[in-house]
């Protein structure tokens, strides 16, 4: 179902509120909830829409929606926000970062103290696991994708596509302008929650030496 | 007991039926590509429907197994030689179960038609369950053996099962066999199905397409015919195996198993939950083609082959 639009905070209101509704909702025959932008997809059995008992789901994810929409005003992760460590140094660790800033008129310094010091908010996570779609990226940072994208971005890649930052948990192909590139695991199927960041956590960058990035490395494929 | 991996094939994974509901984590489902085939094999050897088994990609692979134990073959047809300790080749047969002696080896051929082959153990192959699956995402390293494909030398642990009634199965009743033969897919229409227009929709019902060599568990690359996508940006949205994604090129994507539960083509259909396991079956140059149907109708045929499902597996005394 589509709640905004656009992107935008109220959509990722809307979409927190009517996500975690339906989580503990508990509606027969549906089997996941997938939040993004600005919809929420339920997905449900074959045939639970359409059975004689279907009017009776409708009506149900029909009530628990609009239950949702008026309690949105509530934030679903107050008071904590999520810091990631991040090194923003050296051509290995952020291949992009001396290409953006010229591109946006910013010195290398300008562009770490801009990313760093804004707070982000989960925006919903996809594409990979645990990869958080990150809103709150300041304007003068915005900037398109590659034109051509990597095969293969490391595992920790902090990128910048569009209005939108992120961290990139593994290794996979993809599009983003790397500026840096965290430590840490950002997901860990043995860890409860496994994913670091869910759906509407707010999330800071801090920025870290590159010798504190190698012992924090290190220190996690010694665990 | 345990299975080891004497040579995997082109490419063999463990899959179940996959680890569904995770799209919050951005978990893809993964699981069987034909879950039809799975569940069939599964029957075939006492299990319940769910339980993990080997999936081979259009070359099978040998196996050793370290006690006598039921197995099936199913999915796309491939030849299955049963080789005892003191080196005795027979003939296995595919939808039935069959013996593997202690110490001796399966091997599966090639796939003649179709892409994917399971091998079913009784007891069901028993990696650690990862997010409630034991179903491998190779993209993410998630599940089956460390998250990969599997290579010569892996070992799997097989659970304790039943002991299943020798069961052979009747060729013309077998509802396997249309997920590896069937080539007009059945869809309804997709989320973005109005803004791609009428002509759109037209092309998607009449033309045929031709499934791309970079086709894989994640979706099927369709050639031959092109679909005029709606222009302008859509917002990421959720997204689901079966999902017919269209990409400025106009070239359409069916996303598989493997697909991210995220996405940002536009959606012109998706395939009916009764063809899904079709999808698996299909390899590079298949020639397809879509008929739209309603979600009523959609409902029916799955229903229906639910139905035809529970017989045959009444029939096998599973």
């Amino acid at each position: 179902m589509e709640l905004a639009e656009e992107i935008s905070p109220e959509a990722q209101r809307r979409v927190g509120a009517v996500y975690e509704a339906l989580r503990a909702a508990n509606v027969s025959g549906m089997v996941d909830v997938t939040p993004a932008y600005t919809t929420v997809q339920a997905t449900f059995e074959p045939g639970a829409l359409t059975a004689p008992s279907a009017a009776e789901v409708q009506e149900r994810v029909r009530e628990v929606v609009a239950g949702a929409w008026s309690r949105r005003a509530v934030p679903s992760a107050a008071g904590h926000v999520a810091e990631i460590p991040v090194c923003y140094e050296g051509a290995d660790l952020a291949p992009d970062l001396a290409d953006l800033a010229a591109a946006r008129g910013l010195s290398e310094r300008e562009v770490i103290d801009l990313h760093s010091r804004a707070e982000y908010t989960v925006a919903f996570v996809g594409f990979s696991p645990g990869f958080g779609y990150l809103t709150g990226l300041p304007k003068a940072l915005e900037t398109p994708r590659l034109d051509v994208p990597r095969t293969r971005v490391p595992a920790g890649s902090v990128g910048i596509a569009g209005a939108q930052t992120g961290v990139y948990p593994h290794s996979t192909p993809g599009g983003w302008r790397l500026i840096g590139r965290t430590p840490i695991t950002l997901f860990d199927p043995q860890r409860l929650p496994p994913s670091l960041l869910v759906i509407g956590e707010r999330v800071r960058f801090k920025p870290i030496s590159r010798e504190r990035f190698e012992e924090l490395a290190s220190r996690r494929s010694g665990a | 007991m345990t299975i080891r991996v004497i040579h995997p094939g082109q490419f063999a994974t463990v899959q179940d039926l996959g680890r569904v509901g995770q799209g919050a984590l951005g978990v893809a489902a993964s699981g069987a590509a034909d879950v039809l085939s799975l569940r069939i094999g599964n029957r075939l050897v006492g299990n319940r429907d769910g339980l993990a088994a080997v999936e081979m990609t259009l070359v099978g692979g040998t196996f050793e197994f370290d006690e006598e134990t039921e197995i099936a073959v199913t999915g796309a047809s491939a030849d299955v030689t049963v080789t005892d300790e003191e080196g005795a080749s027979a003939a296995g047969g595919m939808w039935r179960t069959i013996s593997a002696p202690a110490r001796g080896r399966v091997a599966v051929g090639a796939a003649r038609n179709g892409a994917r082959v399971y091998l079913c153990v009784r007891g069901g192959i028993e990696t650690p369950p990862v997010l409630g699956s034991r179903a491998t995402h190779v993209p993410s390293g998630l599940g089956g053996v460390a998250g990969r494909p599997l290579r010569a030398g892996d070992v799997l642990p097989v659970g304790a099962g039943r002991a299943a009634m020798l069961a052979l199965v009747n060729q013309a009743k077998n509802p396997g066999l249309v997920s590896v033969s069937r080539r007009v897919l059945r869809v309804v229409s997709g989320a973005h199905a109005a803004v791609f227009g009428r002509e759109a929709l037209e092309t998607l019902a009449r033309a045929e397409f031709e499934v791309g060599e970079k086709s894989d568990r994640t979706g099927l690359r369709l050639t031959g015919s092109l679909l005029k996508a709606p222009s302008g940006d859509l917002i990421t949205e959720g997204m689901s195996p079966g999902f017919i994604q269209v990409p400025p090129g106009g070239e359409p994507i069916v996303l598989g198993p493997d697909a991210p539960p995220t996405g940002g083509y536009p959606v012109i259909a998706a395939v009916a939950s009764v063809d899904l396991p079709v999808l698996g079956q299909l390899r590079a140059r298949d020639r397809v083609r879509f008929e739209l149907i309603d979600l009523q109708r959609a409902r029916m045929l799955y229903e229906d082959r639910e139905r035809t499902l529970s017989e045959f597996i009444a029939r096998i005394g599973g």
